[in-house]
């Protein structure tokens, strides 16, 4: 009997492992899909027969087709500009002498650190017609060249505002996935490619962009995901604009209608659950198609790209990024913050931290720091842990029931947040579960929000790691739960880092499950932030949201630190295999 | 990494112990409970002493509810827990965990009386006046709502915010007829109706007194529609609009306060914002619920939710605003309501 038979008879038969693992993924199956069936299936499943009325509403809802062409038009414009920026700027980073240690790493993620109604309210500020602090000193400096005008010159309330801030917040995403790939991505034929002849254009077209695949369609769905379900910036800004999109209609149905109209936001959800499902299967179907590089295999440590005269604006291009996306929305909420209010007369004099005061004694809110983290923290390592063992499994032991779990798991969250939020309370909150009012009710809320993002990137990492490796280390006698442990995670380490930091930032400051779940009595920090935002506080808004971005900083550059020394523990562990 | 992964999962533990012992901390206990004198509450109270603490589903600024709870606390002594829920989503979860037999609030107070209205239709909510909530009977008829099933316990007048920067106090609009006036076109910051029942109830308010002309007028006057009214008083602050509309006292007071330019002027033919109790009609602590409402629905119990004169707040034994004679209670939302009120303004 050869090596390779008993290889593969040994990949066939179920170790105790793999029971563990297909265990513990039926059982989230389970938890995340049955509150989401039981919302649907009432609509399906009408008098004992199955209905296709919430199709039917779907296509009659009135306003229905603007409603699906502004959401569509707006993602597909700031998802393919995010795409095409956010890989361009992790290139850079990751890849050329452009890149300035502990700078430009962290400039294209200064978007996502801010929670998205703080997001729309910064540029809320700076960019409202009349009052908005740069349309002022636009202004200002328009009537120095005797250029008299009363409003604008920028408008945010209108669909390139909203585009604009879209773009802004899809970035980061795009350049967490895109840095990790390419960290994963063996840097040895590219550095042929250039021995070749080759430029850093041809090489960049030719290897590099060829082997981000499957980070790059990981970036896409999310992009598309994302984008479909954004809430707090089309409801601040869309609104104002008179521009409605499919997330803002389907919460008004259930939380503004009465009675809550749950089976129109569903049907309306069908058209957020064809677009991203698409997007997913095209993923999918790249991931298959193994056309890109895998770590471990013939790795190499990257060179460094030298852009020559490039160099500088290339970090001008950079710095232009962090002023437009990050420090302009910041600087919008810090002055607000600090003058205590939203004004374009601006005192400076009378700046003061009364707003920052305010928010650090208020106990309720420092509860909810408190709160937000340790979810985030403790929700946030388990469900990164438990994407990469289903991407692992998944990808070894693909069938069909392994298949349906993981559509079990991912589908329900495109079907809107809310909709699963609400199918959570009915199945969990009464007998034998109990759940209401405890701290495990958010953890399984944020299993159905955050899995499914998570995932996406544990796949793209598990997609990079080299068979080769795992058939070596299991010709040498190591067991599923070793290779897991010791070889497939450490590999997956620089994305799933990436993937706890998308995880923890979005729990930290999350809002869906905040508006449903949280009280006084659970405070979270997007309680507290929808809570000054319905009392107009925006300084205390701002002075929140600013100190919440300090603190998910710091978190972030522990995870990414820790995920650079991952990185650089597993090249060495890969080289020193491949020596042997 | 195996040892990162292991220190990582003893971190893991360790703070989800904590997080756990987060978890059900609330209510209190009833050692300073005082027996009341009146017969009927009494024997509510034998009666209550030996369910849980009665818990609340609220609305109300969370500086209400403290004085709220420490007012009976020094009244009655039994415990409460009262839990501020976002005005967004209260109504979902008291719908949801009534469906799923989970409930755990004995009383809501709601923002939403259109809601808690519909419930005492559906029997989920018990009609206040069949409740058996000793001293109900002497409620003011003006804070009761359809014959009395449901009591509004506070009501925040709707009138007319403005810019003491843009518009000086002898030329803002007082009357809502004001607004029509063309000097205000495109200086109007307005909320928009899609939002929330009881915006819907303003603007329907003016719609049955002046007509659909009116509103439509009136929506042509609008420099912007804002979701919410917390992002749209921040904008009149800024100046992003002269006057903003429709709003409430506590709202402007409260930016007036920290030095922005607001101020407030209420019509006296207006309509308001209801805060309504309800009792759930499954409540677990049913006597307690029933001993909490009858002081909540008392005057102290008023006293502590409307004795706050910067929230602006009207409530039914003659505390804080007073009401015009103009003044009318909301009509119950309705979607063909929400409808007209949008088409007209232009809303959609």
């Amino acid at each position: 009997m050869n090596a390779a038979a008993s290889r593969t008879r040994a990949t066939r038969r179920p170790t105790p492992f793999k029971i563990a693992s297909l265990a513990v993924i039926t059982v989230v199956a389970v938890v995340v899909a049955y509150p989401f069936v039981r919302v649907v299936w009432r609509l399906f499943w009408v008098d004992g027969a199955p209905s296709v009325d919430p199709v039917e509403r779907a296509f009659t809802a009135p306003g229905v087709g603007e409603l699906v062409r502004d959401s569509t038009l707006i993602v597909a414009v700031a998802g393919a500009c995010a795409v095409v920026i956010g890989s361009l700027l992790a290139w850079l980073n990751e890849r050329t002498d452009a890149r300035i240690r502990g700078i430009t790493g962290i400039v294209p993620l200064l978007p996502f650190l801010l929670p998205s109604i703080a997001m729309a309210i910064g540029w809320t500020l700076l960019l409202s017609p009349r009052a908005g602090l740069l349309n002022v000193w636009l202004r200002d400096l328009l009537g120095l060249a005797g250029i008299e005008i009363e409003t604008g010159p920028l408008n945010i309330f209108s669909i390139h505002g909203m585009i604009f801030c879209y773009f802004v917040v899809l970035v980061p995403y795009v350049f967490l996935f895109v840095s990790a790939g390419l960290r994963n991505m063996p840097g040895d034929l590219e550095e042929q490619a250039r021995v070749a002849g080759a430029g850093s254009a041809g090489t960049f077209w030719r290897i590099t962009l060829p082997g981000l695949k499957p980070s790059i369609a990981a970036a896409s769905v999310i992009v598309v995901w994302f984008g479909f379900a954004m809430f707090s910036i089309p409801l601040i800004i869309g609104t104002p604009a008179g521009i409605d999109v499919l997330t803002v209609r389907i919460v008004r149905l259930i939380n503004f209608t009465y009675p809550p109209r749950t089976d129109l936001a569903v049907s309306l959800s069908l058209f957020i659950l064809v677009i991203v499902g698409g997007a997913w299967a095209l993923q999918v179907r790249i991931m298959k198609s193994g056309m890109f590089v895998q770590a471990g295999g013939r790795g190499a440590h990257a060179s460094t790209v030298r852009l020559g005269r490039l160099r500088w604006p290339a970090r001008a291009f950079i710095a232009g990024f962090l002023v437009v996306s990050g420090i302009l929305p910041v600087l919008g909420l810090l002055i607000t913050a600090l003058n205590g209010f939203w004004t374009p007369n601006i005192h400076w004099g009378d700046l003061g931290f009364d707003s920052f005061r305010r928010v650090w004694e208020d106990e309720l809110t420092v509860s909810a720091f408190g709160n937000s983290l340790l979810l985030g923290a403790v929700a946030g390592t388990g469900i990164i842990l438990f994407a990469a063992l289903m991407a692992v499994h998944v990808r070894r032991d693909g069938g069909v029931v392994t298949r349906l779990l993981e559509a079990a798991i991912r589908l329900p969250i495109v079907v809107s947040g809310f909709i699963v939020i609400v199918g959570m309370i009915l199945a969990y909150s009464g007998p034998p579960f109990e759940l209401q009012g405890t701290f495990v009710l958010f953890v399984v809320a944020y299993m159905a929000t955050s899995i499914p993002q998570a995932s996406i990137v544990s796949d793209a990492a598990a997609a990079q790691v080299s068979d080769d490796m795992v058939e070596a280390a299991s010709v040498s006698g190591a067991g599923d739960g070793r290779i897991f442990g010791r070889v497939q995670l450490p590999l997956m380490a620089p994305g799933l880092v990436a993937g706890w930091t998308l995880v923890f930032v979005n729990i930290t400051g999350d809002m869906e499950v905040a508006s449903m779940l949280a009280s006084s009595r659970q405070p979270v920090v997007g309680f507290q932030l929808l809570d000054t935002y319905n009392k107009g506080e925006f300084a205390d808004l701002a002075a929140m949201a600013l100190m919440l971005v300090l603190i998910t900083t710091l978190c972030v550059l522990i995870g990414t630190g820790l995920g650079r020394r991952l990185s650089g523990r597993s090249e060495r562990r890969v080289r020193t295999a491949r020596n042997k | 990494m195996t040892s990162l992964i292991r220190r990582a999962a003893a971190t893991a533990l360790t703070l989800a112990v904590t997080g756990a012992l987060l978890v059900g901390c609330g209510g209190g206990a009833a050692e300073d409970a005082k027996r009341p004198r009146d017969p009927d509450q009494a024997a509510l109270f034998d009666k209550a002493v030996d369910e849980k603490a009665v818990y609340v589903y609220s609305n109300l600024e969370e500086v209400l509810n403290k004085r709220l709870s420490d007012g009976y606390a020094k009244a009655i002594g039994l415990p409460v827990t009262i839990e501020k829920i976002a005005s967004s989503s209260i109504n979902t979860r008291f719908a949801s965990e009534a469906e799923a037999r989970a409930v755990r609030a004995d009383i809501l107070v709601s923002a939403d009386c259109s809601f808690v209205r519909a419930q005492v239709g559906k029997g989920i909510v018990v009609a206040m006046n069949k409740a058996n909530v000793p001293g109900y009977e002497k409620y003011p008829e003006n804070f009761k709502l359809d014959g009395g099933a449901v009591p509004s316990i506070q009501t925040a007048p709707y009138g007319i915010g403005y810019n003491t920067d843009e518009i000086n106090k002898a030329e803002a609009p007082t009357t809502w007829d004001d607004l029509l006036d063309p000097r205000w076109k495109g200086r109007i910051l307005m909320t928009s109706p899609k939002g929330s029942a009881t915006r819907v109830q303003v603007y329907d308010f003016l719609l049955e007194s002046r007509g659909e002309r009116f509103l439509r007028d009136l929506g042509a006057q609008a420099a912007r529609f804002y979701p919410d009214t917390g992002q749209a008083v921040a904008a009149l602050a800024a100046g992003e609009g002269a006057i903003l509309i429709p709003t409430a006292g506590q709202v402007t007071g409260a930016g007036a306060k920290k030095g922005a330019p607001l101020a407030f002027n209420l019509p006296e033919d207006t309509t308001g914002a209801p805060l309504c109790a309800g009792l759930s009609a499954q409540a677990p602590n049913p006597n307690a619920a029933r001993l909490f409402l009858s002081y909540l629905l008392s005057k102290s119990g008023s006293e502590a939710v409307n004795g706050v004169e910067e929230l602006y707040t009207a409530g039914p034994f003659d505390q804080g605003v007073k009401l015009g004679e103009k003044y009318k209670q909301p009509a119950t939302v309705t979607e063909e309501t929400a409808a007209k009120v949008g088409a007209a303004l232009g809303t959609g």
